[in-house]
């Protein structure tokens, strides 16, 4: 399968008073046509730095210092802001947590629908534009959408605000979707409406999904293959069977380790500590002051992508041949 | 758990409306009536707005009730005979609150967050013990001796969750409301703030009203469960029995929801959508059910009155007409 887009060594820096945070440290990633990839992390862990920089909406502090991003093969990171802003809406979309947030609460939902389509589709006619949104309205699930169209986002529920921010993102046909947290802010019955929505729209324009998560069900729910990223870096990618049910890196097990089991009275087992500050990243291994199985070796190099079969590697010390004689 | 003890805390047709001008009337908590024993945990979940939190601190009296009656370990809330009396509720009930960035004060010092219990209470005879006393606590939840002379700023969002913790054990409760207190935490802390509840519970012999979105962590950490839609508890049972025979179609619809993190199961799975929306909870109906407009079971009798809960298992009680 082809991909779509490609990270290669990605590093983000941001400067802060205080001295810079190392945030993306050499993440590679690729993304195949028509598949969701979900990427997990504690917060701060890098996972929106990484998609920002891919958007290159990168806050002001914050710069790609080194790596590429390649959409079809041109690499995004050298690209003026000019040449990105043609880009951003139309190729590449993102859609955030907080729905409430991301659209303008002065104006039409419907208007902001149409904002995207003025921008990126020129040629469309204002009586083109509004069949459209009308169409994308009802796609995302939106019911009387000739009434919702000149409503404002506070007449809308969460949900509704949810399905409407999809629908801007969907409206120039994208061939990535990049959702982060698209749900943590949604009730759990809503949030099986959006999955369930997010899985539809794929199978109907096969747009290709990034969806960044920190809740194992969604992303057991919704992915085709996972990225877990811990400290700045990816630590583990392999298909979300791989993922869940043959996990390799010690941080993955412990994660997964740290949910309770259905019907589980036992005692949980979470991971100690916290995560690694990234002002000052550990030479090693980012989990190495967490992990079960440290080794010397761990807190002092970092370890390569070991495979771990087909399209499933991980970076632990722990899949070294050596370390089983250690 | 039996039933054939007495209640130590007991809520009988607990009502807490806000006016939210117009004439109009917010019913947050509409006539619930449930028991929490000794020792015992009691979740509740539902979704934002069905009154879950607002149950929770009217059950302590942080909100006055606007009517009903709640008896803790023998002695009406509200009703104290003595400001004594009165002193005493304070101190034994406690809440942790689920924003542990909101919820510190950002301008004093952690020994100070900590003792504030103790000093309303005049819980120590010197500054020595006070001191000695934070420590002793914030080395119980985790924390250092060094951080007591620290601000909540320098702090992870466990940590001051762990605060927050040491905070209400300052002042020896026996319950304590925690309200969505591992919602703004990361996955694995979320398991250490659980296992310490639960600690802390067996060493204190605490009791818990666990108020919570997250159902499988709910499910882990509740010895019963009640499930709140629109102000009302729809069904209550022991958490075990809820997950495996839920009886209310919302519970239903609830529960088959939730992802679950196994690739396998989630192919197979069928979940059962709701339609439509949440109502708005400003002037519901009074007379029928309010789950109505999105059950899928719904018949002509539950827009004509609203179900009470009944005992269908044993220890099971569920507000729907339909269910048997």
């Amino acid at each position: 399968m082809e991909n779509v887009l490609e990270v290669k060594n990605l590093v983000v820096d941001i400067r802060t008073q205080k001295g810079i945070i190392h945030a993306v440290r050499d993440v590679s990633f690729s993304l195949r046509q028509g598949e969701t990839l979900a990427v997990v992390g504690e917060s701060g862990c890098g996972k929106s730095m990484t998609m920002k920089a891919v958007m290159q909406i990168l806050p002001k502090n914050a710069r790609i210092t080194d790596g590429q991003v390649l959409f079809h093969g041109k690499d995004l990171s050298k690209y003026s802001d000019r040449r990105m802003e043609k880009l951003r809406g139309s190729d590449i979309s993102m859609i955030f947590q907080d729905p409430m947030t991301s659209l303008n609460p002065t104006m039409k939902i419907g208007k902001q629908i149409e904002e995207v389509l003025k921008l990126h589709r020129k040629e469309m006619t204002p009586d083109e534009r509004r069949k459209r949104v009308v169409e994308l309205l009802d796609l995302v699930g939106i019911s009387n959408p000739e009434t919702r169209y000149g409503q404002y986002p506070h007449q809308l529920s969460g949900g509704q605000r949810q399905r409407v921010d999809i629908a801007m993102a969907l409206a120039c046909d994208p061939d990535v979707l990049i959702a982060d947290e698209p749900t943590t802010a949604l009730d759990v019955t809503i949030q099986a409406q959006i999955l369930d929505l997010m899985r539809e729209l794929q199978k109907k324009v096969r747009t290709s999904i990034i969806i960044i998560t920190h809740n194992l069900g969604v992303v057991a729910n919704i992915a085709d293959r996972v990225a877990v990223m811990y400290g700045g870096k990816i630590v583990e990618t392999g298909d979300v069977r791989d993922i869940f049910y043959s996990p390799a890196h010690e941080y993955t097990k412990a994660l997964l380790d740290s949910i309770p089991g259905a019907g589980d009275k036992e005692r949980l087992h979470p991971i100690p500590g916290t995560p690694p500050g990234l002002m000052k990243p550990p030479a090693g291994c980012p989990f190495a002051a967490r992990c079960r199985q440290t080794m010397e070796v761990c807190e002092k190099f970092m370890p390569d992508f070991y495979d771990q079969g087909t399209a499933h590697r991980a970076a632990c010390w722990m899949l070294d041949p050596r370390a089983k004689e250690a | 758990m039996g039933t054939e003890q007495t209640p130590f805390l007991e809520v009988r047709h607990l009502k807490k409306y806000f006016h939210v001008g117009r004439g109009k009337v917010l019913r947050a908590v509409d006539d619930v009536s449930f028991h929490i024993n000794k020792g015992e945990t009691f979740g509740l979940v539902g979704e934002s707005g069905c009154g879950k939190s607002t149950l929770g601190r009217t059950v302590i009296h942080l909100y006055e009730p606007t009517s009903g009656e709640i008896t803790f370990d023998g002695i009406k809330v509200g009703e104290e005979t003595s400001q004594e009396q009165r002193h005493l509720l304070t101190r034994r009930m406690q809440m942790i609150f689920q924003d542990p960035y909101a919820s510190l004060n950002p301008r004093r010092k952690v020994i100070d967050i900590v003792a504030e219990g103790m000093d309303a209470h005049h819980l120590y005879a010197s500054e020595e013990e006070r001191r000695e006393t934070v420590i002793r606590l914030l080395e119980r939840v985790g924390l250092q001796k060094e951080h007591a002379d620290r601000f909540p700023h320098e702090f992870s969002g466990g940590q001051r969750q762990r605060i927050g913790i040491a905070r209400a054990l300052a002042v020896q409760p026996d319950f304590i409301v925690c309200d969505e207190p591992i919602s703004a935490l990361d996955v694995s802390i979320q398991a250490q703030v659980v296992n310490l509840l639960e600690d802390l519970q067996k060493e204190h012999g605490l009791t818990y009203l666990f108020i919570a979105h997250d159902l499988s962590m709910v499910r882990h950490i509740s010895d019963r469960i009640g499930v709140m839609y629109m102000g009302a508890l729809v069904e209550v049972a022991p958490a075990e029995e809820l997950f495996e025979h839920p009886m209310h179609p919302y519970t239903q619809a609830l529960l088959s929801a939730i992802p679950l993190p196994d690739p396998d199961v989630e192919k197979k799975r069928s979940r059962i959508m709701l339609n439509g929306s949440v109502p708005s909870p400003i002037s519901l109906p009074e007379n029928e059910c309010r789950f109505c407009s999105r059950c899928p079971v719904k018949s002509d009798v539950c827009k004509k009155s609203r179900p009470e809960l009944r005992e269908l298992r044993p220890g099971h009680f569920v507000a729907c007409h339909e269910a048997d």
